[in-house]
């Protein structure tokens, strides 16, 4: 069993502004870029774990310690239907040229961030001594930033291209949000939306 | 050297260094006219600079990772040039992620090709700050080959200084190539060992790296903050601890150079003999 914990700060995102603004006036995804959220992403794992005694321990953990979220500044939501699975690895080879003009339909991509795999063994220390007193045995804590892409593209291929385009650091005109040598990018979802669910 | 021809250095301030004023402090001390010059100044001023120091310090407060925001900035175009033309160009500690995340460091194949990713320490993580040793390469191209070999202790404080990559055989092609200026090591020289002597999990204990054409040095300790003997703790191991400890209560004999200072010195003697050549 795995649960997925999004973290979102209810204050202005700095980071994310600063991430905008390179992205579009510094590297030319201005047009084709639509929109961008950042979250940290938790996951957690407990492989014989039933998911509602998963979630409610983690909840008392949650509320418990500071190490995961700060209820002052940041709010933080489950992702129990495990939707976002293991995703797939983004890799140079994908990335692609950006077009002259913005097209196509609007996608959204989550792509999570990680650095060196983002294991925190200290926080699967500390919680999982907690969890087991509560009966489920924790066997996984990891981390890292979770990119909410928006952007236009013909398709799917283009896509995939566009989000590993502008996500993959390669060089001082080429992406941003992840250096490879020690960071892994994954593709957690892309996916077709209409603008009227994405204003939703 | 007369004033007419002293080579002019540009310190690159983008917004969140805090090390710029004394890294134009120590490159004047070394025979250079400095000027501190903001990231948004009309780029096509830096071509009448000599050489080139990006300053330790949050550059874009570490925002995504250390140093990437400022990497993509487009002063580096001009930078880029005065790297072609094979003008010295610095980067201490976020100034040397600066250059690793533009790729101008280490410049094999071009583009990024290494990362300077958060310390590997054991029973620790985050930011660190001590002193360390450091040993020079004589064999380098870059500049500061011009150490000669020395061990000089040089103070680093950073919670991201571990050199690695993912390029399979990278490091051993630069320490082959003499690419790998300076190593953290004993005080007698002699190689790290790992922890505690290599403060960050460094791939090789690399404390330095320059490009191929050897201009071109990112390196994450600070020279500048021990430029002056008077900078250097009274009780540290070896030699450069023993000046320290014989100057004290002497005004003037504080003020002479410390370990630092000969590696600002060889990279304005560069930068001088390029202008004059």
């Amino acid at each position: 069993m795995r649960l997925d914990l999004q973290v979102k700060l209810t204050t202005i995102d700095l980071v994310r502004a600063t991430a905008w603004l390179s992205l579009t006036e510094t590297l030319g995804w201005q047009g084709i870029l639509e929109g961008l959220t950042r979250y940290d992403l938790w996951r957690f794992e407990s492989p014989d774990a039933d998911l509602a005694a998963f979630r409610a321990a983690l909840d008392v953990e949650l509320e418990r310690t500071s190490s995961y979220y700060n209820p002052n500044k940041q709010a933080r939501e489950f992702l129990t239907e495990n939707t976002l699975g293991d995703g797939r690895r983004l890799a140079l080879a994908d990335t692609r040229p950006r077009p002259e003009q913005p097209e196509g339909d609007l996608w959204r991509a989550l792509v999570w961030v990680t650095d060196e795999g983002g294991e925190r063994p200290d926080l699967l220390r500390a919680s999982g001594a907690q969890l087991r007193a509560r009966g489920v045995n924790l066997t996984s804590v990891r981390t890292g930033t979770l990119w909410d892409i928006r952007l236009h593209a013909q398709d799917e291929a283009h896509a995939r291209g566009f989000v590993a385009g502008l996500a993959l650091s390669r060089d001082r005109r080429k992406g941003l949000l992840l250096n490879p040598h020690y960071q892994e990018g994954h593709l957690l979802k892309l996916e077709a939306v209409s603008r009227a669910t994405m204003e939703a | 050297m007369s004033a007419l021809s002293k080579p002019r250095a540009a310190v690159i301030q983008f917004p969140g260094v805090n090390c710029e004023y004394e890294s134009a402090r120590a490159l004047r001390a070394a025979g250079a006219e400095a000027d501190v010059l903001r990231w948004n100044v009309d780029s096509t001023l830096l071509t009448e600079y000599d050489l080139f120091l990006l300053p330790g310090g949050f550059s874009y407060q570490d925002r995504i990772r250390a140093g990437a925001v400022a990497a993509k900035e487009r002063i580096l175009d001009a930078v880029a040039e005065a790297i072609e033309l094979g003008k010295p160009v610095l980067g201490i500690c976020n100034g040397a992620q600066v250059l690793v995340e533009a790729g101008f460091v280490p410049g094999l194949a071009g583009g990024l090709e290494l990362a300077i990713a958060p310390n590997r320490m054991p029973d620790r993580e985050g930011y660190f700050s001590d002193w360390r040793f450091l040993k020079s390469n004589p064999e380098s191209p870059s500049w500061a080959a011009a150490l000669n070999g020395s061990v000089l202790p040089v103070p680093f404080a950073h919670g991201e200084g571990r050199f690695t990559s993912r390029n399979e055989g990278l490091f051993e092609q630069l320490d082959a190539a003499g690419q790998i200026v300076m190593r953290y090591a004993k005080a007698d020289g002699s190689a790290a060992d790992g922890w505690p002597v290599n403060p960050n999990g460094s791939v090789m204990d690399v404390a330095g790296i320059c490009n191929r054409a050897g201009n071109v040095l990112a390196m994450m300790p600070h020279p500048e903050r021990c430029a002056w003997l008077g900078q250097v703790p009274e009780m540290l191991e070896g030699d450069w601890g023993a000046r320290r400890q014989a100057a004290m209560g002497s005004w003037d004999d504080l003020q002479g150079p410390g370990p630092g200072h000969a590696l600002f010195t060889a990279m304005v003697a560069a930068a001088s003999r390029r202008k004059e050549s």
